[in-house]
């Protein structure tokens, strides 16, 4: 994968304005030397080409935003354009700014992203090395060299991790950690020893569980029993009683107003169930309500989809359903008005709560049932009372019998109240054991008595055992596959380093080859073989060719955007360093300042392929006498800067700042 | 796109060591989908509890 700088152009920022284009004759230079006076907005520029480059300009904050706009503008917004090529296709990323907001937003232009899109939206087989810590391995300063070769720096190490792909190790262990801490967040337990406890605590629940469950059934099982007996204690209650002269005749009679009784009250109930299932019959203000409802309702309509169907194919009849003639006009006319009678779908409810009302509600207060409901309401009291009177004619015949020394009718309800308190007891203890759960009161499982709770209980821990097991064998995998990816880790950075050093000295070899320098180890920085520290001119050639190295271990090229190369070397130094940057770098894009043309730019010259020289200051009152010296007019672009491209020009440049 | 060679390769040693080579292209799908931008989140958590299901461990857990 190639990549290079094509230019850029920037509008109401702190830099001036100006629109640069490194091709010369369509054809990119090997070296761009962009001279910009001290407070031409140089660092600017290179800020804004780095956040354009790795999208990170819409994360920057509203105030650093706001920084970027001229002192004394009253501009509102910004602009700022990057144009590269990638393998020759062309990709430009577009940052507007508003400085009202403090924000900044993308616009990405490539043929792969199908012309202009929004956002900052570069194609995937460059993403990676447009990453921010990317970016600024060949986007950057003087210092950078300096960087890779102090031992308190870990630059070195972070850009072979880079190409390495090693980010894509750490967010997967990352990612994997996430997915840990999420599965734990509601769960307190999440040891072998915490799962341990869970478990007997679910053990002594279930047994619990079956204990209750037990006892219920034993209980029924009882009831049932003592259920049974009392039936027969009864027949043989009522079978002795039958036995006796006296008694018998008034049993038998008693007995069959009782059966009389209980079938006219089930009669009456039912009547009184059928009435209120229909509420305009209980009370008038019921049925008032109701017809009040009716016609307070709009007029009835259809419901459009399933009746529009009906109007259309009336009209096209030869007779109407009155029998009419259906002619033109009257066609017409019904397909018009069709849509007064139609509506929402929702009126075929409506209009079956009108047909209900209508049907059931009467007009006439006489017609209501209310009065026959509250008669019979009456009459089920009075049976209830004779029921019970029956009742207890019939026991008082016991009672003679008992009051009158009768053994067997004395045994036969001795037994009789024996069972009732047992079926009684039964039923209590059913009734406490199978109770809802949301009646339990007791909150420690072991005191608890309904089954239904504590079946609720056992299930929780059921799940809970369930879900701590799983999130200890999802530790165990999570472990497995950070030991995975971290011994992918340790031999990537081990194979990368070692390809990358001989790689290095061999380059190394070649463009120092007067004085030979050779890379011991890379760990955190570079370490040099037999030395300590190195030169400044040493420093650079080690930096410019590891990075050249990393870039191009993989078959990819990048450009070396670099601020101030040469600022700090001597003349001796700058020819030094001028001299193998062209032998490293494909495209080597330089912004300079008129103290580093002595030696720099006149070596340069003489070592790259090609050599472009741009000179920019501020088109300003204050700049007015460097305009006398301007070159031929198709040299020079005027605008908000004075951009000229013209050797002399930048040879005989000798502003060092400019004046804001 | 796709993972460089070095660490295509040093993963395949790595899962082979830990005895997992099972959970290899799912290992590799998981970095590819990390890397590519337009992957959901969701997408990317699935790739992930795939290789999770694709590694075996001890399911003893006492």
């Amino acid at each position: 994968m190639k990549l290079t700088l094509i230019g850029w152009d920037s509008r109401n920022l702190r830099c001036p304005d100006m629109s640069i284009n490194l091709l010369v004759n369509n054809a990119l230079p090997q070296v761009s030397l962009i001279q910009m006076p001290n407070g031409t907005g140089k660092t600017t520029t290179l800020q804004l080409l780095r956040g354009a480059l790795n999208g990170t300009i819409e994360e920057w904050s509203p105030n650093k935003i706001r920084s970027l706009r001229r002192p004394g503008d009253l501009a509102e917004e910004g602009e700022f354009r990057v144009h590269l090529k990638i393998d020759g296709d062309q990709l430009s990323f577009f940052a507007a700014f508003d400085f009202l907001n403090g924000s900044a937003t993308f616009r990405t232009q490539s043929p792969s992203t199908g012309g202009v899109v929004d956002g900052y939206r570069p194609p995937a087989r460059i993403r990676r090395f447009l990453r921010e810590e990317f970016v600024s391995l060949f986007v950057f300063d003087g210092e950078l060299s300096e960087q890779l070769l102090k031992n308190t720096e870990t630059r070195a190490s972070e850009a072979i991790d880079t190409m390495a792909q090693i980010y894509l190790l750490e967010e997967a262990s990352n990612s994997a950690e996430k997915l840990w801490q999420s599965s734990i967040s509601d769960q307190g337990v999440k040891t072998p020893q915490g799962l341990s406890q869970q478990r007997t605590q679910l053990q002594k629940a279930e047994q619990y569980l079956k204990q209750l469950e037990q006892r219920r059934d034993s209980e029924k099982r009882k009831l049932l029993s003592a259920s049974h007996e009392l039936n027969e204690i009864n027949v043989r209650i009522q079978e002795y009683i039958g036995k006796i002269e006296n008694f018998r005749d008034e049993q038998e009679r008693l007995r069959e107003e009782s059966g009389r009784l209980s079938n006219t009250i089930t009669q009456v109930l039912s009547y009184l169930m059928e009435l209120s299932r229909m509420p305009s019959q209980l009370h008038q203000d019921l049925n008032g309500r109701l017809l009040a409802l009716k016609n307070n309702m709009d007029k009835l309509r259809l419901p459009e989809t399933t009746s529009a169907q009906f109007f259309r194919e009336l009209a096209e009849n030869a007779n109407c359903v009155c029998g009419r003639e259906i002619d033109p006009l009257a066609r017409q006319r019904i397909l018009d008005k069709a849509a007064d009678y139609l509506d929402a779908d929702e009126f075929g409810l409506i209009n079956k709560i009108k047909g209900d009302i209508e049907q059931f509600c009467t007009n006439s207060v006489d017609d209501l049932g209310e009065i026959a409901f509250f008669q019979q309401v009456e009459s089920l009291a009075d049976l209830d009372r004779r029921q019970r009177e029956v009742i207890e004619e019939l026991n008082n015949i016991k009672r003679l019998l008992i009051e009158g020394g009768d053994e067997q009718i004395q045994k036969l309800e001795a037994r009789k109240k024996e069972l009732e308190l047992v079926a009684g007891d039964a039923q209590l203890v059913i009734a406490e054991l199978e109770k809802d759960k949301h009646e339990e009161t007791e909150k420690d499982l072991g005191r608890m008595r309904s089954i239904e709770a504590v079946s609720e209980k056992v299930e929780a821990l059921k799940q809970k055992v369930a879900e701590i097991s799983n999130t200890i064998l999802l530790k165990k995998k999570i472990d497995v596959l950070n030991h995975i990816l971290t011994q992918t880790m340790h031999r990537v950075r081990i194979s990368s380093k070692e390809r990358l050093i001989d790689s290095i000295n061999q380059r190394l070899g070649q463009i120092l080859s007067n004085e030979p320098l050779t890379i011991d180890r890379i760990d955190q920085s570079i370490h040099l073989k037999g030395q300590q520290g190195a030169s400044v001119g040493q420093t650079l050639a080690v930096g410019y060719t590891f990075l050249m190295s990393v870039f191009e271990s993989r078959q990819n090229q990048f450009p070396l955007v670099v601020d101030s190369p040469a600022n700090s070397l001597d003349n001796e130094r700058r020819r030094e360093v001028a001299s193998f940057i062209p032998k490293l770098c494909p495209q080597f894009v330089a912004f300079t300042i008129s103290t580093e043309t002595p030696g720099f730019v006149e070596s340069i010259a003489i070592h790259a392929r090609s050599v472009d020289y741009i000179t920019i200051f501020r088109n300003s009152p204050a700049n007015d006498h460097l305009k006398h010296g301007l070159p031929a007019s198709e040299k020079v672009q005027i605008g908000g800067a004075i951009v000229v491209r013209d050797r002399d020009f930048f040879m005989s440049f000798d502003v060092l700042t400019e004046e804001d | 796109m796709g993972l460089e060679s070095d660490l295509y390769n040093a993963l395949e040693l790595s899962v082979q060591e830990s005895s997992q080579s099972k959970a290899f292209q799912r290992i590799v799908k998981l970095l590819e989908a990390i890397d590519d931008s337009d992957v959901s989140m969701e997408d990317r958590l699935r790739n992930m509890q795939a290789v999770i299901s694709a590694i075996d461990v001890d399911e003893d857990l006492q």
